[in-house]
């Protein structure tokens, strides 16, 4: 649904918003964070289907820590972050600097509480920033926060159907770890709508 | 009028503040006073970084305005932040979870909502839990280290490092199941140190463990990985010398050592002279049983010290006649 | 004067070049979209400025200005990055470059590009 030059250009301004959210991490755990957004997909929600997912290790069978907030009203949708259960331990020993002991996923009340705090951080440095590209003021519910095997999970639960739905593919890059995740933001068809004026403006004023 | 609203705040086991979009505190419940003996009086109307300074950090000021600005939520995690409300001088330990939404009333934020969670009891249970796992694993560590020195103790000689006679057995007993299926034999090197006893009677016993020690280094300096070296009590020494092919093979380890061993040691500053007797047997030639071998190399060395020592030789059948004597020529 | 921009986004690459021939129409500009094509470049066209972003696939900005400052400690570098931790910041500043801009690139730092390019350019 995005040409290579849209793209391009959302790809450009998405890694530019999840740069502060990396700083605001990096405040807090004390060391050096990158987050990239190297891929970047806009498909018809009737057109996803979770299986796609499972070359990132996501979704394919196994328990998922997913983390979401719903944000309109001019610009509207429901932006889900999503990391396979394994990954959450990686993501938070890195944080903490702890030893990572591969094997053990058990998530402790404070494991759980960093990844919360992590979702919340990354989710509205996100969002934040489309309300100022697209220079709306944006209202937003309050950070969910929900472990799921994925067999319980409905896709319907995850991904409201009539919606467009922008994948993210989210690296963190903390110590030596690299965690990958998912970022899925379900927008309405006004709010895609909006974006891409956007974006095709931007992409005017360079004449491109 | 009894409000009981506001009763129920103040009942609930969360801090709860209300402040402005400037900032000042326009509600504090009980639990807050219990948390942090800040009492309603103290805090309503003024700033909040001025009643809980942690607040007035440039990273807080940020997530507030945020909050107060921008309509965003924030939840802050113990295990980044600790805490944010305590009483003057008892922040060590205190662990909260914070949260803070924006309350949004016609499309304006004219207040935010701070929610504090004491969880500093759930921290401590969790952290002890965390020790107690620690502990057992640590210990269970230490039993198996100490398990494996003791079984370490048993299979080296103290002084030297290399294999006591127990653990001598054993490998050799390794190597000749092996040796039957390879091509080579196994040469056995008995040996003891030439006046060993006059060394310890001159310059005591401690001078003589020492040079034990720089006998065994020489030993091991001139031996293959493939070698046993092992000492067989106060200064008899075994060497199975591995893959042997021929008799020049033996020949020409036994030089070494007896060349290497009869150097000069240095020890304490003193200047000590001794040298190594070596009696040779083969197998599977001469037999294929260890005590045999054994004994059949300790009378070759017996005979290599009755004919001027320094020297080695092999074991011939026949003990009376002079033994296989080979000559170094210096 | 001849500005090497480098960044693995094309939009952003234009984006920069537009603002800086709005301001300074006679310069030229070249491009590259990794650090491994910069370098090239750097080679064969020895640029007198290079604005430069950091995180790129493969070698990234950070490895592009080291191998650069290897053997020329003259040409300016600009880096122009999301990056705003402090800890890249001291990072980068190490290696001798002239400024560090934050993205996106607003009004206020783009006239801060075209002031530094300008002083490049008299120095």
């Amino acid at each position: 649904m995005l040409s290579p030059l849209q793209k391009d250009a959302l790809v450009e301004i998405l890694n530019t918003h999840i740069g502060k959210a990396a700083s605001s991490l990096s405040e807090m755990v004390n060391q050096k964070v990158i987050l990239s957004v190297p891929e970047i997909e806009l498909k018809d929600s009737s057109d996803i289907n979770f299986y796609q997912f499972e070359k990132e290790g996501i979704f394919s069978n196994s328990e998922v820590v997913m983390s979401s907030i719903k944000f309109g009203e001019i610009f509207k949708g429901d932006a889900n972050i999503v990391f396979p259960m394994a990954n959450v331990k990686v993501l938070v020993d890195a944080c903490l600097g702890n030893e990572n002991e591969p094997g053990n996923t058990k998530l402790t009340n404070e494991d759980l509480d960093v990844i919360k705090e992590l979702c919340n951080v990354v989710l509205n440095a996100l969002i934040g920033e489309f309300g100022n590209l697209l220079d709306v003021r944006l209202e937003y519910t309050s950070p969910k926060i929900d472990f799921a095997l994925i067999s319980s999970l409905e896709q319907s639960e995850i991904i409201p159907s009539n919606t467009y739905v922008l994948i993210l593919y989210t690296s963190f890059f903390l110590a030596k770890s690299q965690i990958r995740g998912l970022i899925l933001i379900a927008l309405t068809e006004n709010s895609v709508n909006l974006l891409l004026q956007k974006i095709d403006e931007l992409l005017g004023d360079m004449n491109v | 009028m009894f409000d009981w609203v506001e009763r129920a705040l103040n009942m609930v086991n969360t801090g709860i503040i209300i402040i402005n979009s400037e900032q000042n505190i326009v509600f504090w419940n009980d639990e807050l006073y219990r948390i942090s003996q800040i009492s309603k009086q103290d805090a309503l109307t003024k700033r909040l970084s001025e009643v809980c300074p942690k607040f007035g950090e440039a990273k807080y000021q940020t997530i507030l305005e945020n909050v107060l600005n921008n309509g965003q939520s924030r939840f802050c995690s113990s295990v980044l932040h600790q805490a944010f409300i305590f009483p003057k001088h008892v922040q060590q330990g205190i662990r909260q979870n914070m949260k803070i939404e924006p309350m949004v009333y016609e499309n304006r934020v004219d207040y935010a909502l701070i929610q504090i969670m004491d969880i500093t009891d759930q921290v401590i249970n969790e952290n002890r839990l965390k020790e107690v796992i620690k502990e057992l694993k640590q210990g269970y560590e230490q039993a198996r280290e100490s398990e494996k020195a003791s079984k370490e103790l048993a299979r080296f000689d103290h002084l030297t490092g290399l294999y006591n006679r127990a653990h001598f057995e054993t490998k050799l007993t390794k190597l000749m199941e092996d040796s039957l299926s390879a091509e080579g034999k196994l040469a056995f090197l008995f040996m003891d140190l030439d006046g060993f006893k006059q060394v310890n009677d001159k310059y005591g016993h401690l001078v003589g463990d020492i040079l034990l020690q720089q006998v065994a280094g020489r030993l091991l300096n001139n031996t293959r990985k493939t070698d046993i070296v092992a000492r067989m009590g106060g200064d008899e020494f075994i060497i199975i010398q591995n893959n042997m092919l021929d008799m020049e093979d033996a020949i020409t380890f036994a030089e070494k050592l007896v060349n290497a061993l009869k150097k000069p040691y240095y020890v304490d500053n003193k200047r000590i002279h001794t040298s190594v007797s070596i009696g040779i047997s083969v197998f599977p030639d001469m037999s294929d049983n260890v005590e045999i071998l054994i004994k059949y190399a300790d009378a070759a060395m017996y005979n290599v010290k009755k004919n001027g020592k320094n020297n080695f030789g092999f074991y011939e059948k026949k003990s009376n006649k002079k033994g296989f004597n080979h000559t170094i020529l210096d | 004067m001849k500005i090497l921009i480098v960044d693995d986004s094309v939009f952003a690459q234009k984006f920069m070049e537009k603002t800086i021939l709005a301001s300074l129409p006679d310069e030229q500009i070249i491009a590259a979209p990794s650090g491994e094509d910069a370098y090239e470049l750097f080679l064969s066209e020895t640029p007198d400025v290079i604005v430069t972003d950091l995180l790129m696939p493969g070698m990234g900005g950070q490895m592009l200005i080291k191998m650069i400052r290897q053997t020329d400690g003259i040409c300016k570098i600009i880096v122009v990055s999301a990056d705003v931790q402090k800890s890249v910041q001291d990072e980068v500043m190490q290696m001798n470059i002239t400024a560090f801009i934050n993205k996106p690139l607003n009004a206020e730092k783009s006239e801060q590009l075209i002031r530094l390019l300008g002083d490049a350019k008299n120095a």
